[in-house]
């Protein structure tokens, strides 16, 4: 079965700021901005009628509101409602799929360097079950204080950290406003000598989808990921 | 009222249950669970669910001294350190040496639904490092435990596992997407095995965030009751062996799932319980059986008054007032979030096994608002398909079919 790519958009740190300030952003973290964002950069689609899924993988998900709870508590012993709701790893998609008013199902993915790639997976499932016609996949960390300094402390000192989100629309048929097919994820996640590599790109966890939104708009039919610790992916595009 | 069948089952592969491994706060292993469950004997104290040091240590124990082992130690099995790692490396163990797995190979799959993961790893020193009393050394080698995918590689690598595996992380909903995530790998052919679980520690994140929500009772919850006050925390960890039957070792089947979104609010379910409904609805359709073919419904039932609201008006309005068996076990054992939906799928395997189907502990008066047929007592009858539900944060709902062998049609 073929996986059309029909939509395709990317967000990063400046698409983000661009919702500081909008009373309906008050309350939403970075994830929630960069993803929406991502979303808006698709433009108007219209379902059709069609079941639509949603898969959101990320590896640190809500961090910076975990960060900020767990500091009022530490700091002020005071367990803020707010910050809890927003520190949970499907927090992000919640925010999402309240905002569109999405009733579909709704996966939250977390594979450390792998959860882009995960949640492809997981995408291509939905659909070849027939659960769904059509699957939204995103993918999306965010480095926001207070989480950034702690976050140094899981990479190597070759990793150049970024943030950002990507997303992209899986459907099952195959469609004259196809940007490309999905033709294969694969991990290799078993390097023998696994050691830090040399970054110089701008890296998150959940990158896979950024990379396979630009593979598909540069006609590229295949990427390698190299992951921090050596381990590495392979995308193919069709 | 429904007649209830035992329908053959349409599905092209069989999922079957070949193994089950739990702990809670209920004991070590199914039994201890299903008995507590059918004892209706609660063990919760101050309104938590926690596993105590007795218990830990006669898991370990277990552990240690099991015949079965050997052959993973052999494969650079150690117990991991952290109490979450333990917790589900130990329920992982139980399953494969009730399946009889040995090892995992390479073409099997593992999957692990969470909503914490390890964070007891990180959380007292990242508030230690806050409030300046531990250095940046410290800080940093606790903190490398942070990501979730983490607590993932914990089971891997203690199982020398490097083939297809997933972490799930939908809050409530985490396990139970897991397992019908794992059934969906086995009907593909992406695997013929799949060791699926959930596993879920007691931290400050979740016992504080919630009780800021207020949500939390100090008492054993009394799901669906008139006068519940909330909900229990608890921790633990289970994990089911899949395998694509048919099986000789088959105790039950996952024959159906479904998926939705509330897409409604952050931490509330919908209040007509719009999301619950629809996963229902469509793990009846995927199952492909009628809505009278269920005989039980294993509800999410938490004992929050907005919960159990949701959930019971979305039962009402799909099966249709008191047609249908409706009971919560989580005054038993606890809301364990993330690892609650196999934790209780565990208790539905046991269930079908004893054709037993028990009522909620501490149901003394039921909201008149929802008209469900609870049992008043535990009841012995034909068990053929359970439904088991499961309501997340953010809205994600999941719905699993478990089924007895006897629905099993050899394709």
């Amino acid at each position: 079965m073929k996986l059309a790519i029909t939509r395709a958009a990317i967000a990063d740190e400046r698409d983000a700021e661009n919702f500081r300030g909008r009373p309906d952003f008050r309350k939403a973290t970075r994830n929630m901005c960069l993803v929406q964002a991502a979303l808006e950069k698709f433009g108007e689609w219209n379902s059709r009628g069609r079941r639509v899924g949603v898969v959101l993988g990320t590896s640190h998900g809500e961090l910076s509101s975990t960060a900020d709870f767990l500091s009022e508590l530490g700091i002020r012993n005071v367990a803020r409602p707010f910050l809890f709701q927003n520190s949970l790893h499907n927090s992000t998609l919640g925010f999402i799929t309240q905002r569109l008013q999405f009733t579909g199902p709704s996966f939250t993915v977390s594979n450390q360097y792998f959860s882009g790639e995960r949640s492809l997976e997981l995408a291509h499932s939905l659909l070849v079950g027939n659960l769904v016609d059509s699957c939204l996949v995103v993918g999306v960390d965010s480095i926001a204080a207070p989480a950034k300094e702690a976050l140094r402390a899981i990479y190597p000192d070759e990793v150049n950290l970024g943030e950002g989100a990507a997303a992209i629309l899986l459907e099952r048929d195959e469609s004259p406003q196809a940007l490309g097919y999905l033709a294969e994820v694969n991990c290799h996640s078993s390097s023998v000598d696994k050691k830090p590599v040399q970054m110089t790109a701008s890296y998150y966890d959940s990158d896979a989808i950024q990379h396979l939104v630009q593979m598909v708009l540069g006609r590229e039919r295949e990427r390698t990921l190299v992951k921090p610790d050596g381990t590495s992916s392979l995308i193919r595009v069709s | 009222m429904f007649n209830h069948t035992q329908k053959p089952l349409t599905n092209s592969v069989p999922v079957c249950v070949t193994g089950t491994g739990v702990i809670s706060c209920a004991g070590l292993g199914a039994d201890a669970l299903w008995n507590a469950a059918v004892e209706g004997k609660s063990f919760v104290e101050s309104g938590l669910g926690k596993l105590d040091d007795d218990l830990l240590d006669r898991a370990r124990t277990e552990c240690e001294k099991s015949q079965f082992y050997p052959a993973l130690a052999n494969m650079h099995a150690q117990l991991p350190k952290s109490k979450f790692g333990f917790l589900a490396l130990y329920a992982a163990l139980k399953a494969m040496e009730d399946a009889g797995w040995d090892k995992l190979n390479s073409d099997d799959g593992l999957i692990l639904g969470t909503t914490t993961g390890n964070i007891l790893s990180w959380e007292d020193d990242f508030i230690a490092f806050g409030k300046g009393e531990i250095g940046h050394d410290q800080f940093a080698e606790a903190f490398r435990h942070e990501p979730l995918g983490k607590s993932l590689d914990t089971v891997r690598t203690a199982l020398d596992f490097d083939g297809r595996n997933c972490l799930v992380t939908s809050a409530c909903s985490s396990s139970t997407q897991a397992i019908a995530q794992a059934a969906m790998w086995i009907r593909e052919g992406k695997a013929k095995r799949v060791l699926v679980g959930g596993a879920e520690v007691l931290c400050q994140l979740t016992i504080r965030g919630f009780q800021s929500l207020q949500l939390l009772s100090e008492k054993a919850c009394t799901p669906f009751d008139a006068n519940r006050s909330g909900i229990n925390l608890s921790e633990g960890a289970g994990f089911l062996c899949l395998e694509a039957g048919p099986s000789p070792h088959a105790r039950a089947l996952v024959s159906g799932h479904g998926f939705s979104s509330d897409g409604y609010h952050m931490t509330a379910p919908h209040p007509e319980g719009r999301g619950s409904y629809e996963a229902m609805e469509q793990a009846i359709a995927s199952a492909g059986i009628a809505k009278r073919d269920i005989s039980w419904i294993h509800a999410h039932g938490t004992g929050s008054p907005a919960n159990d609201f949701s959930e019971g008006t979305a039962i009402s309005q799909l099966f249709g007032e008191e047609s249908v068996w409706v009971s919560s076990t989580k005054g038993v054992h606890g809301h364990a979030l993330g690892a609650s939906g196999i934790i209780e799928s565990i208790l539905c395997v046991k269930a079908i096994e004893h054709q037993t189907l028990v009522k909620t502990r501490g149901l003394n008066a039921p909201d008149p608002r929802m008209r469900l047929k609870h049992p008043t007592e535990n009841r012995r009858e034909l068990i053929s398909h359970i439904l088991k539900n499961s309501l997340g944060f953010g809205g994600a709902n999941a719905s699993l079919v478990l089924s007895s062998l006897a629905t099993m049609v050899i394709p």
